[in-house]
This record gives structure tokens, C-alpha cells and sequence, in this order.
């Protein structure tokens, strides 16, 4: 099915988007979140007791973590991104999905294919062993294969525009394209043992590996979870509040600052270890020097509220977008800090990392694709407005507290756990054991995983309530409207 | 031919041509990993050329309108 829509009124010329796709990226992603959730909240409980893994080996921590990562991150964000990056490049470039509605659906389906494979290869025990790019070669190559089709749809239809200008958010979209695409290929060249078997080994060695490693994990965090969903931010936040961007110009040097920063900082994943000093450093610099694009971005998203602050009152899906900014300007605070090499011989490897993490991943990527969903799934349905405001207000509430409880243990679990690790007696040894430590978190690994099980309750009220805006007919159009502005639907199949 | 016609025969041809990878990956798979992806890839191929051949762009043009409004 597709859905036909007319270019916006004044230049009664027709366009054909292709919506149909992006329902299907909408719906995989409230999927996906929802999968990705579970099995981590499964995880949280794990790591308070340990039991729950049952002594079965695709139980263990070790292969389901992974899982958890994967289906968070690549699934659920992917999913987002994908589908949210086809839809905005279509409204502003007023051309339909370039390559046909095969190559569109194949990305999709290709892409999900690739998530399932994924997951199955982890709970069988297959892994590169590298975070985030666990997956051995056949998957890599198809990965690859996917990404290419991805990058032609997304140029094609640039290239084919009826729009003078490309709007900001195609720049951030098409960045996050490109730079994934390097970071993937680079960091995944590997030599596999046969074409029949599964493993392969990288072709780095040593330091280089783990160079090469948090060049593509640290840009994987800063194009895949930032730069993309920054494309996301620069258009739904004016769509729902009805305002244009504060400043553009401010969106530009936002989006080429950001891209020149980001690739260089990697380093400060690697402090204290083999790595070079000069090249810790030149890391630790970037990062720091990382807070003004990063702020600029903020500011240039809230202040986009400017004078239409009320609708925070009656819109929460905007709520959702305006706090994941607020929680990017905090989590992109904290972290140069913690890149900072004397902050990072106490912060690195305990649970402190963690909580920054979820504070990105939760507050900002999580919060933004809410708040794109609760905007797209009535839009691209075609319905009057969502089923349930309160619902939806609900959710932001449970959610935001969720979030509170998930961060604020992990900080006081890692400082803790940095503190108990660096602490000597008056001879010299160490005064606690690792044991020792692991007991004092306990707590903290409870509220942990309680922040989880909000979060999830959060989204599955989400899904509850976007399927019935889809279902019920009290969200039913009265009139025909279009989905978007200056745009009305004359056919569907 | 039209653009929609032409990009489902580029990718039907090519999922055929993955399919019959994914048959001789699992054929001679030596662990679970590859035997378990062969096996998906096949099954993959022939779900998406289905897909394809249901939705086959001559057959949904003549049941759209015409002419939009």
C-alpha cells in the first residue's frame, strides 16, 4: 500500500511519496524498543542475582549482553533512524524515495534481517569479541551490502529534489550515513578461517586493533546515536512545536563542527592503557573541545521553543523531544569530563560509565524517537490525533523517573566501586577486595534494574496507546486531512 | 519498462543470486553460525521475491486510479 499525497497546495504538482516503508520502520521500532528493554532489564536482574542465568549458556550475561546493546542501539535506533531519515528526506526534498519501492524495502527487510542474525549469532555463543561490532564476517558483508542500498535511496532522492535547499536534517542524516559506513568497513576488514565457517580475525594486531576499535566505537556513539539523531531533532521539534529552527546558521556550524570533532575522539577510551600519551591526549582534547558544538546544538533546539512554550502543557510527544535535549546537553557535559584523564582513572571500567550511557541512550535517543513516534504514528496514519494524551503523559512521567533511578545509582555505584578500587592501606595493599565491591553496589544493581522495569512499563503503555491511535475509531479523521503540513491525501491503495 | 518494474527485477535477481549463496553456504557449513545464516538467507530470498511478485508494480498500476486529483 502507498500513500499518494499532493507536494505542498501552492504548487498543485502530485507526489507520490512512499509512506509505506516508514510505517514499517515506525512499527519495527516500538518492536524492537520494546525487545531491547526487556532483555535488558532481564540483564539488570542478572547482574543483582546472578541465579537468574540458570546455568544455561544462552542465559549468560556474556552472550546476552550483546543482545541488549544490539537491539537498543542498531534495532531500535536503527530502526528510527532509518525510517525518520526516509520520511524527513521526502517531505523536504518533495520527491519520492529514489530506487523504486523494492530497494526501499529491502533496506528494511534486509535490515531486520540482519538485527535477527544477529542476535541469533550472540546467543550461540558467535562474536568478534569487540563492543558494538560483534558481529563475525558473513554478517559484516551483509551489513554492508544493506548500508550501500540505504546510501542510494537517501542520495538518489537528494539528487532528485523539487526543494532548491537541503534542509539541515538531511545534513545530519547524510553524515551519520556516510561516516557509519566508513567506521563499519574499516573496523570490520577481517580474514575469515573458510568461507563455510564463522570466524574470522581482524586484520589489526595489538594497540592498532584497539585504536581502530574505539575509533568506530566512540563514532559509532557520535554519528550513529548523536549525529543521526540530531537530523531527527532539527525536524520534529519545529514540525511539532510549529516554529522555525532559532537559528539556522547556528545549525550549520553545529553540524560541521560536530562532524570534525567527533572522529578525533576516540583516544579517551583508551587512557592508562598502551596507547601513545600524545594520542590519550589529542582524544582528551577533542572531547573537551566537543562541548561547543554539542551545546550549540542544545540551545539551538530548546530555544526553537521560543515562544511556543505552552505546547509543552498539552504535547507530550514534544515533552519527550524537548527533555531529550536537555538530558543530549547533560550527557555530552559529562562525558568530556570523563574523558579528562584524572577524572577517567576513576570513572573508567565501573558502573559511573554505565550510567552515562543510559543517560545518552535513554534521556536522549530513546526520549527523541518517542517524541518522533508520538508525532509520525497519527501523521502517517492518517488519524486525528493520538488515543490517549494522558497516556502518553503517563509514560513521559514514568519514564523520566525510570531514567532518575537508572542514573543516579549507577553514578553512586561507580564512584564507589572507582573509590573501594584505588583505596590503600598504610602498608600499601590494597584495603578492599573486588568481592567487596561487588557486594557494596548490590543496592544500587536493584534500583538499577527497578529504573529499567519503569522504562519499560513506559514504552509498553507507548505501544499500547499507538496501537490504538492506529485502531480505534475514536482517533478516526472527521474530515480529509493530510498527514504534514500543506499536504492531503487524494489516493491510497 | 518503469522505474518501480525495473527495481524489482534488479532486486529480485539479486536475491535469487542470494539465495543460491546462502544454499551453497549452508551446504558446506562447518558450524551452526553459517549453516543457521545459509539456511535464513535462502529462506530470506524467497519471503522477499514473494513479496515481489505479490506486489508486482503492473499488477497494483491497474488497480490505482488514473490520474490524481
Amino acid at each position: 500500500m502507498s500513500d499518494a499525497a499532493l507536494a505542498p497546495l501552492g504548487r498543485r504538482v502530485p507526489i507520490d511519496y512512499n509512506m509505506d516503508v516508514v510505517k514499517k520502520f515506525t512499527v519495527a521500532t516500538v518492536f524492537w524498543g520494546i525487545v531491547g528493554f526487556l532483555v535488558g532489564v532481564y540483564l539488570a536482574s542478572e547482574l543483582a542475582w546472578p541465579a537468574l542465568n540458570f546455568g544455561l549458556p544462552w542465559l549468560n550475561f556474556g552472550r546476552l549482553r550483546p543482545v541488549h546493546t544490539s537491539a537498543v542501539i542498531f534495532a531500535f535506533g536503527g530502526n528510527a533512524l532509518l525510517g525518520t531519515s526516509f520520511y524527513v528526506v521526502q517531505r523536504t526534498c518533495a520527491a519520492r524515495l529514489f530506487g523504486g519501492r523494492a530497494m526501499a524495502d529491502f533496506v528494511f527487510w534486509g535490515y531486520n534481517f540482519f538485527i535477527v542474525q544477529a542476535a541469533l549469532s550472540y546467543v550461540l555463543g558467535f562474536s568478534r569479541g569487540q563492543e558494538y561490532s560483534e558481529p563475525e564476517w558473513h554478517l559484516d558483508l551483509w551489513l554492508t551490502l544493506v548500508w550501500v542500498c540505504y546510501l542510494v535511496v537517501f542520495v538518489g532522492t537528494l539528487l532528485k529534489r523539487r526543494e532548491p535547499h537541503i534542509y539541515v536534517a538531511n545534513w545530519f542524516y547524510l553524515g551519520f550515513i556516510v561516516t557509519i559506513a566508513m567506521l563499519h568497513i574499516v573496523n570490520t576488514l577481517a580474514l575469515p578461517v573458510s568461507f563455510f565457517e564463522a570466524k574470522g580475525y581482524t586484520i589489526y594486531s595489538g594497540t592498532q586493533n584497539a585504536l581502530i576499535q574505539w575509533w568506530y566505537g566512540h563514532n559509532a556513539v557520535g554519528f550513529f546515536l548523536t549525529a543521526g539523531f540530531l537530523g531527527m531533532m532539527y525536524y520534529f521539534i519545529p514540525k511539532a512545536a510549529n516554529r522555525p529552527v532559532y537559528s539556522y546558521r547556528l545549525s550549520i556550524i553545529h553540524f560541521w563542527s560536530l562532524i570534525f570533532m567527533y572522529i578525533w575522539a576516540g583516544p579517551h577510551h583508551l587512557h592508562w592503557t598502551a596507547l601513545p600519551d600524545w594520542t590519550q591526549t589529542m582524544g582528551m582534547v577533542f572531547s573537551i573541545m566537543l562541548w561547543m558544538p554539542s551545546w550549540g546544538g542544545m540551545i539551538n533546539g530548546i530555544m526553537t521553543l521560543s515562544g511556543a512554550w505552552d505546547k509543552l502543557r498539552t504535547d507530550p510527544g514534544l515533552r519527550f523531544s524537548v527533555t531529550a535535549v536537555g538530558f543530549y546537553g547533560m550527557a555530552t557535559f559529562e562525558g568530556p569530563v570523563m574523558s579528562v584523564r584524572t577524572v577517567n582513572a576513576l570513572s573508567h571500567y565501573t558502573d559511573w560509565g554505565i550510567g552515562h550511557v543510559h543517560s545518552g541512550a535513554m534521556g536522549w535517543v530513546a526520549f527523541i524517537t518517542f517524541g518522533a513516534l508520538y508525532y509520525l504514528v497519527p501523521a502517517l496514519w492518517q488519524r486525528e490525533g493520538l488515543y490517549s494524551v494522558r497516556l502518553a503523559a503517563w509514560h513521559y512521567w514514568i519514564a523520566t523517573l525510570g531514567i532518575v533511578f537508572y542514573i543516579s545509582s549507577m553514578w553512586v555505584a561507580g564512584i564507589e566501586e572507582g573509590l573501594m578500587w584505588r583505596a590503600y592501606d598504610a602498608n600499601g595493599f590494597l584495603q578492599y577486595s573486588f568481592l567487596e565491591s561487588v557486594v557494596a553496589v548490590h543496592p544500587f544493581m536493584i534500583i538499577r534494574m527497578l529504573g529499567g522495569v519503569m522504562f519499560l512499563l513506559g514504552a509498553l503503555l507507548m505501544a499500547y496507546n499507538l496501537f490504538m491511535t492506529v485502531r480505534s475509531t475514536s482517533t478516526a479523521p472527521k474530515l480529509a486531512a493530510g498527514f504534514g503540513a500543506g499536504a492531503i491525501p487524494v489516493a491510497a491503495e | 519498462m518503469s522505474g518501480e518494474t525495473r527495481s524489482a527485477w534488479i532486486f529480485g535477481v539479486l536475491m535469487a543470486l542470494l539465495g543460491v549463496l546462502g544454499l551453497i553456504m549452508a551446504g558446506g557449513a562447518r558450524d551452526s553460525e553459517i549453516l543457521v545464516f545459509g539456511v535464513s538467507l535462502v529462506g530470506f530470498s524467497i519471503a522477499f521475491i514473494a513479496g515481489l511478485l505479490r506486489r508486482r508494480p503492473a499488477r497494483v498500476a491497474a488497480r490505482q486510479p488514473k490520474t490524481h486529483v
